[in-house]
Parts: structure tokens; C-alpha cells; sequence
């Protein structure tokens, strides 16, 4: 950070002839192209496109096969995520890898293990106060770091690459955890360094997020570059036809999905002033009560951390204790519950087994998969391939281990798995982020499939517009409790935005629908 | 697959070049004690049947490492769960001394393995009830275990006519387990096969077996699919428990012919290596117990005919464990392309 950064203007990064294989899948195959120093370039994709990959490679935490990387003309292939820090290249995962049990100036000094053996923690302390200053920020460096919210760790971990004395600073999908005014708040302050000689790589799939605020963009499909080009000389249309690979084949109406007509079934579940507190004595859940019905699609707005894990979990029926109040089903039949939790890769996938194995978690237990505790094997596998089909999962083959295919295929086991079938009830917490546009609209048409045909869909997301579009009624959570409810017929942004933000509705908050 | 065999063969082998250097060290010339150390362990038919011996309380031992530890559980305790099923079976013998021998066996063989179990259960149960420690837990019941039957050999189960000796009365050649084709390799050799193979088809054909293997992999999603993971904790280590004791029940009644001190050379623990080795697939541990009893027994017939101490036996234990160690650990033998691993914070 002490050092001038305009002084670095030209750290220019180029890539020859990349490539990179994880067994039989190429992840980056003959990536050749330039990222001008100071710029804002986006690298644009699908899921399992390899832009993950590449610019793991550029950090030091993956090595290529072969190819060349050059920053601002010298060798850029390093051979560890420590050799690419000194040259000032640091990579922002897309779940920041702070260690939650240690406080923030424990988490920046881990930069330097084996450097400095007793560090002056508390010399480094106000240097971070000050430095975060400089960004507007007040920062208490001794608090751990399980006390900030999603949107703050990312936050953190950006200011930890800057504080690092990071100059050429990547990001795998800043966005894809926070809410949109969040994800714009960290983006704009990134643009702005970039002016003061920062370069930005910015992995997305968000084509908005590109047009906003990048210079350049370079798509890659299937892991090869399609192309690169100034943002201010390219199209929306053009860039999703790249992404996708043909002539545009996604026809405007494919991104909302069509709102069902039929008027909604009777009611299946009911909470009634739930209340939950979490670990810490946080109350998470304030006096929550709805009701959810058949065939009909709720949605629950509000920013990340308001409760949204807590309501997801009572009513998949994950989290049994831990909070009072009332829930019941109404109605006498078994209720078949099907969860997308937001956590899935530690919550929804187990890596180490099979591709197949994490396609068939809810079936194997029960007939036709088994039969007298035996597994039927066939069946199984037969199950497991048409959602890999279906749900067009990118993995070598069945047998391998769901840890090796990319964050967005991960999320399309998880998917395939809990919308198969006919359930009678899905919570599905952000079941798109992260996804591309495809896997999008197929994962909206799914959970509409799931309402019409006589199910309950709790969709919680962080996004606005995919509530919009795809719910039937949206209610607002903020600070636990329910602050606006709202039919279809008279959804209003602004509106819903206040709410989220903490107003009261008019009318009558904190009440269910009448039933 | 090649290369990883073969750099297993370089590193056993560099694990032998280092305890030749040592006894070369202690010893001056290395060579006869390394003839004797080979002709002990393989190279006669004395030291095969004796391998396979003490292959067979190893392999029980294993098992009881095994099950738990394919749910990502440690079972250290095995020790005590053999020691406990020794005792066990013992008592089996002094509760109905007058049934007719094949059914006082099988009396035995089920007290062993109940009281093996129950000592399993404890760590088990507690884990499953209260996520105490099974690891620590499981490791000080081995203590607790030993104690008793020191108490039990030094006092009220001690034998009047063994002249202050601390060991139970022998047990009547009756309820003695004989041996195969005239050597002290006993019955209790098909009992754990057989559970090897039993356990082997469970794990990849029933559903038990399937259920085992995701919360092995990530209890959390066990759980989030609803998959009775406490119950799971606590039957792995009943049954591991179950397993060690018939262990000590084949040691008795096969080996020992009556409770004393020094029952087991350590067999859980060297059980529980066995199973590390052979990472808890049920398949391999026959081949593991068998290789690992030629290290022990090789290294015994140096006590006995090369005058080296008994420490010797674990000092190779330990080079061949870290030569495995070595030779699996990932990033070696070109298995370097490891996938990514995708845990996050």
C-alpha cells in the first residue's frame, strides 16, 4: 500500500497458450490473451468455463500444464500463492478464506507467516484502522472476524489484498454472496482504485456487473477464450451468444419465468410467532408467521443475514429446537420436504464422494433404489445420469468426486437432486446464485413446475429481480421479523427495497396472510 | 497404479535400509540379524504359522478401527475392547462350568462380544449423545480396561495353585480352540474373514453401508438428509466393540488358554495402524494384518535369537508405518494432479 502505485501502471498480464487438465476434464485449453495494467477486465463465462481456473493459475494456487504468463514482461508462472503475493497478484475467493475464530489483524498477519516471528500486533492494528480510513471505513481490528456479516467479509478480504500491498487484484464472483447494493457498493470502490493504477480481474457471469463497470472483457466458454473485447464496442446480446456458444438461443421471455395462472391450492404449512435465537443469543427470528399453500410460489426478500437461514431451516424441518413458537402442517398427509440450503458446497454436497452418490442422497434410502436395506445399483446409477443429463452436469463421469467439478456444477447436483421429482414442499435459498443464465431459467421453470403441480415453493433470495419474476407473493424479512408482505398483482420495488431496509409497511406488518 | 507400487517398494525399502543402518550401529555387522529377521517372519514354516497367528487378533483389531473409522470416527480403544472380551469369555467359563464344551464356546464367543461391545458402546454412545471425544475417551477405557484385569488376575479370579503368579486358573482343554493342521492358527481366523467380507459387501451393497459412507464424507449433509447420525456413532462403535472382544476371545481360548498379564502385544494399537493403512477398506485389511504380523513376528525372533531387545519390533513397526505413510501420502508418486479441494472456510 506505502508503495506509489502509479508508478506500476504498465503491470500488464499476458497469457500464452495456457493450459490446464484435472484428469479428463480441460479446464483451460490454449488460453492466449492480454489484460492491460490499470484496467477493470472481466472475465465472463458459464459454469466450468475455466475462468476459476485460469486465474487460480495466475495466483500461484494452481500450476498450468503448459503456456506462458507474463506481468509487465517477466515470468508470471509462479509456484505458490506466496511468490504470486510478492508480485503484488492476489486472488479474492469467492468465499472469502478468512478464518472466522481469529480477529481481523490475525487474519491480515497470516500474509506473513514465517516472515516476521513476533509481529507488533498492535503497531499493525492502527496501521489497518488507518489505511481502512482512507477507504471510509472504521474498523475495530481486534474483533473476530465470525462477527462480520457476508458482505463485510468480502469487504475484508478485498482491503487484506489491498493491505497486502496487492496491485493486481482478481475476484471470483464478489457479488454472488451479497445483496445488489452491496455487490454495487464494493464494485464502485474497486473502480475507483483503478484509477489510482489498480488492476481488477473480475470473474462474473453477471452481464450487468460487465457493462457497469469493466473496460474490457474477455469471454471463455468451455475452456477456451472466445474473445475479448472494449465493453464500450460490444452488446449484451452479443456477450450472452459468446457465453453460450451459437446465436443467441435464449429468447428474452426465458429470463422471467411465466407467472402460472391458477389461483393458489389450500395451505400445507404454518409458523406462528416462531422466534429463534442463534448461537450467540442473537435474535434471528422475531415473531415470524406465515403461511405457506400448495401450488403457489412465496418469496422472502431481504438482505443477507436477517434470519433467511434460520426460516429456511424450521420449515425444511432441518432445525427441530432452538427456537419457540409454532409450526405445524396442516392437513394429515406426509409432507415430502426438499432444502437448497445457501451453503451447499458445505452443507449440500459431500466432495469426497461420487458425482453419483451426491445425485441420489434423498433416493437411496428408499424403494425402487433399495429394497430390504440392499442397494439396487442400476437403478441408482440410472436415476443419477438422467439429472446429470437433465440438469446438463458438466463432470467426467459418474464416478468421480463431486470436489472436482467446478463451484457452478456443484450447485447443479445439489439442484438436480432436490427439484427431481414431485415434492410437496421446497425451500430453495438462493438456488440461482452463482449459476449461469441458462441454468437459471431452468432452475425458475423447475420450482414453477414444482407449484404447478400441487407443491409449495419457499423461494428465499437475495435477489430482487428473480423474486419479482418468479414468486406469487414476497414477504420482506428485516432484523428477523417480517416487515411487508405483498401479492403478486401489486409487487412494487421501491416499496419492497424500504422494507428490506428496515421501513414498516403500511397496512399491516408482521401478519400472515389471512387463510 | 504401477508407479505407486513401485515407489511403495522403494520407500519399504528405504524403511529397512535405515533399521539396517541402526542395528549396523548397535550391532557391527548388520547381516545375520537381517537373515534372521526374514527367516523368522517368512522364511519358515514356524514363522509363517506364527504370523498368521498373530495376524488374527491384528485383523479383529483392525475391524474395530475400521467400522468406526469409516464414519470418521476414531476407535482407539480397541485394546481394552480385546482385553474385555477376554475377560468376558472367562467369566462365560466360571458362570457354567459344567456345559457341554461346543456350547460353553459358543457361551464365550458371546460374552466376549458382548462385553467387548459394551466397552465400545461407552465412547460411542457418548459421542453420539453429548460429542464427548470418542478418540480420548475410547483410548483412556484401554487404561481402565488393563486395571481390571490386573485386579482381576491379582485378586478374586486368581489361580490358588500358580505359586503367586498373577493369571486365572487355565480353562479345561475342552473349551480350547485347536489348531489347523497341527500349528496355534485357530478358528477365530474364518470368524474374521468371514466379518471382513460381511462388512466389505455392506459397505458397497446395503444401504446401511451407503449411509455409513456420507457421513463419513460430511456428517452435515447426513444429517441434512436426514440420516440418523447418532445412532450410526453409537452401532459402529458397539459393533467395533463386539468385534475386538471375540478377539480376546480367540486369544484365550486359542493362544493364552487363561487370563495373564501381557494378553495382547499391543494388538489395538497395532490393529488400529493396520486399519489406518489400509484406509478403513475392509477388503485390505487381511493383507494388512498378515503383512504387519511378519514385521512383528520377524522382529521377535530377533528377541529371541539375536539377544536384540523387545523394542526392536516396534522400531520397525514404526520405519514400515512411516514407509507406508510415506509412499501414500498424496503429492507423491506423481499423483500430484490431487483435484482440488473445493472446503471452504
Amino acid at each position: 500500500m506505502s508503495e506509489d502505485q502509479t508508478a506500476e501502471k504498465h503491470d500488464g498480464i499476458s497469457f500464452r497458450s495456457v493450459c490446464k487438465r484435472f484428469g479428463s476434464l480441460i479446464a483451460n485449453d490454449d488460453i492466449t490473451f492480454r489484460i492491460a495494467g490499470g484496467s477493470f477486465h472481466a472475465l465472463l463465462g458459464e459454469n466450468g468455463a475455466g475462468k476459476t481456473t485460469l486465474m487460480r493459475i495466475l495466483a500461484g494456487e494452481l500450476r498450468a500444464d503448459s503456456g506462458e504468463i507474463l506481468i509487465a514482461g517477466e515470468r508470471g508462472r509462479f509456484r505458490s500463492p506466496r511468490e504470486a503475493r510478492t508480485r503484488g497478484v492476489r486472488l479474492v475467493h469467492q468465499h472469502p478464506l478468512l478464518i472466522p475464530n481469529l480477529s481481523v489483524v490475525e487474519n491480515f498477519l497470516l500474509d506473513d507467516v514465517g516472515g516476521v516471528p513476533f509481529p507488533k500486533v498492535d503497531a499493525v492494528c492502527s496501521t489497518i484502522r488507518s489505511e481502512a480510513e482512507r477507504f471510509g471505513i472504521r474498523l475495530d481490528p481486534r474483533r473476530p472476524v465470525w462477527e462480520f456479516a457476508a458482505a463485510q467479509r468480502q469487504w475484508l478480504e478485498v482491503f487484506r489484498a489491498l493491505f497486502g500491498g496487492g496491485r493486481i487484484l482478481i475476484l471470483d464472483e464478489p457479488t454472488s454472496l451479497l445483496s445488489p447494493i452491496e455487490g454495487d457498493a464494493l464494485l464502485d470502490r474497486l473502480k475507483t482504485l483503478t484509477e489510482s493504477g489498480l488492476s481488477v480481474v473480475l470473474i462474473t457471469h453477471k452481464l450487468r456487473e460487465v457493462f457497469k463497470y469493466a473496460d474490457v472483457v474477455t469471454v471463455l466458454r468451455k475452456g477456451r477464450r472466445v474473445a475479448t473485447e472494449e465493453v464500450g464496442s460490444t452488446s449484451e446480446k452479443r456477450l450472452a451468444s459468446m457465453m453460450v456458444g451459437g446465436s443467441g438461443d435464449l429468447p428474452e421471455e426465458a429470463i422471467l419465468t411465466p407467472h402460472a395462472t391458477d389461483s393458489v391450492g389450500r395451505p400445507l404449512i404454518e409458523l406462528k410467532d416462531v422466534t429463534c435465537v442463534d448461537g450467540r443469543g442473537r435474535t434471528v427470528l422475531n415473531r415470524v408467521s406465515l403461511v405457506l399453500s400448495r401450488r403457489e410460489v412465496l418469496g422472502v426478500a431481504g438482505v443477507s443475514g436477517n434470519g433467511q437461514v434460520e426460516l429456511a431451516q424450521i420449515v425444511a424441518g432441518v432445525r427441530m429446537t432452538g427456537f419457540a413458537g409454532i409450526v405445524r402442517s396442516i392437513g394429515d398427509e406426509r409432507v415430502e420436504r426438499r432444502y437448497i440450503p445457501d451453503d451447499r458446497i458445505r452443507v449440500g454436497s459431500a466432495a469426497t464422494l461420487s458425482v453419483c452418490d451426491n445425485l441420489t442422497l434423498r433416493d437411496f434410502r428408499i424403494p425402487p433404489c433399495s429394497r430390504w436395506g440392499v442397494l439396487r445399483r442400476a437403478i441408482i446409477r440410472r436415476r443419477a445420469s438422467e439429472r446429470v443429463s437433465m440438469f446438463q452436469i458438466q463432470t467426467p463421469s459418474l464416478n468421480a468426486p463431486v470436489g472436482l467439478l467446478s463451484g457452478g456444477n456443484i450447485q447443479r447436483v445439489v439442484v438436480a437432486r432436490e427439484l427431481d421429482g414431485k415434492p410437496d414442499l421446497v425451500v430453495a435459498h438462493n438456488p440461482t446464485a452463482g449459476l449461469d443464465l441458462a441454468t437459471t431459467t431452468f432452475v425458475r421453470r423447475q420450482l414453477r413446475r414444482i407449484a404447478s403441480a400441487n407443491g409449495a415453493v419457499l423461494l428465499i433470495s437475495d435477489d430482487l429481480d428473480e423474486l419479482m419474476g418468479s414468486a406469487d407473493r414476497i414477504l420482506v424479512l428485516h432484523g428477523g421479523a417480517v416487515t411487508g408482505n405483498l401479492d403478486r398483482a401489486r409487487f412494487d420495488r421501491i416499496l419492497i427495497a424500504s422494507w428490506m431496509a428496515g421501513g414498516v409497511a403500511p397496512g399491516a406488518p408482521n401478519k400472515g396472510p389471512t387463510t | 497404479m504401477i508407479r505407486r507400487g513401485l515407489t511403495t517398494i522403494v520407500f519399504l525399502a528405504s524403511a529397512l535400509a535405515i533399521f539396517t543402518v541402526i542395528v549396523a550401529l548397535v550391532e557391527g555387522n548388520p547381516w545375520p540379524i537381517l537373515r534372521t529377521l526374514v527367516t523368522g517372519g517368512v522364511g519358515s514354516v514356524y514363522g509363517l504359522t506364527e504370523a498368521v497367528v498373530k495376524a488374527i487378533p491384528l485383523l479383529l483389531c483392525a475391524l474395530a478401527a475400521a467400522v468406526p473409522g469409516r464414519l470418521g470416527l476414531v476407535n482407539i480403544g480397541g485394546e481394552g475392547q480385546f482385553l474385555i472380551g477376554a475377560i468376558g469369555a472367562t467369566l462365560a467359563v466360571r458362570l457354567f462350568p459344567s456345559m457341554p464344551s461346543l456350547v460353553l464356546l459358543v457361551l464365550m464367543a458371546f460374552f466376549a462380544a458382548m462385553a467387548g461391545a459394551t466397552w465400545g458402546l461407552l465412547p460411542g454412545a457418548l459421542r453420539a449423545l453429548t460429542r464427548a471425544n470418542e478418540t480420548v475417551i475410547s483410548l483412556l477405557l484401554n487404561y481402565v480396561a488393563g486395571l481390571m484385569l490386573l485386579h482381576l488376575i491379582h485378586g478374586p479370579w486368581k489361580d490358588p495353585a500358580a505359586l503367586g503368579w498373577p493369571q486365572t486358573t487355565a480353562l479345561p482343554s475342552s473349551v480350547r480352540l485347536t489348531g489347523l493342521f497341527g500349528s496355534r492358527v485357530h478358528a477365530v481366523l474364518w470368524v474374521g474373514l468371514v466379518i471382513c467380507l460381511v462388512l466389505a459387501v455392506v459397505d458397497r451393497r446395503m444401504v446401511s453401508g451407503m449411509s455409513a459412507r456420507i457421513i463419513g464424507a460430511n456428517p452435515d449433509v447426513a444429517r441434512y438428509v436426514g440420516i440418523g447420525v447418532a445412532l450410526y456413532f453409537a452401532a459402529a462403535f458397539g459393533i467395533a466393540g463386539g468385534i475386538a472382544g471375540l478377539g480376546g476371545f480367540g486369544e484365550l481360548s486359542g493362544i493364552q488358554g487363561r487370563l495373564r498379564e501381557g494378553m495382547s502385544l499391543g494388538y489395538g494399537y497395532a490393529g488400529f495402524f493396520v486399519a489406518w493403512l489400509c484406509r478403513n477398506r475392509f477388503e485390505w485389511l487381511p493383507v494388512g494384518a498378515i503383512l504387519f504380523s511378519v514385521v512383528i513376528t520377524g522382529a521377535e525372533s530377533l528377541q529371541v535369537l539375536a539377544g536384540m531387545p523387545f523394542a526392536t519390533v516396534y522400531l520397525l513397526q514404526g520405519l514400515v508405518f512411516l514407509a507406508i505413510l510415506g509412499a501414500t501420502a498424496p503429492g507423491v508418486a506423481g499423483c500430484a494432479g490431487k483435484p482440488p479441494t473445493v472446503r471452504h472456510e
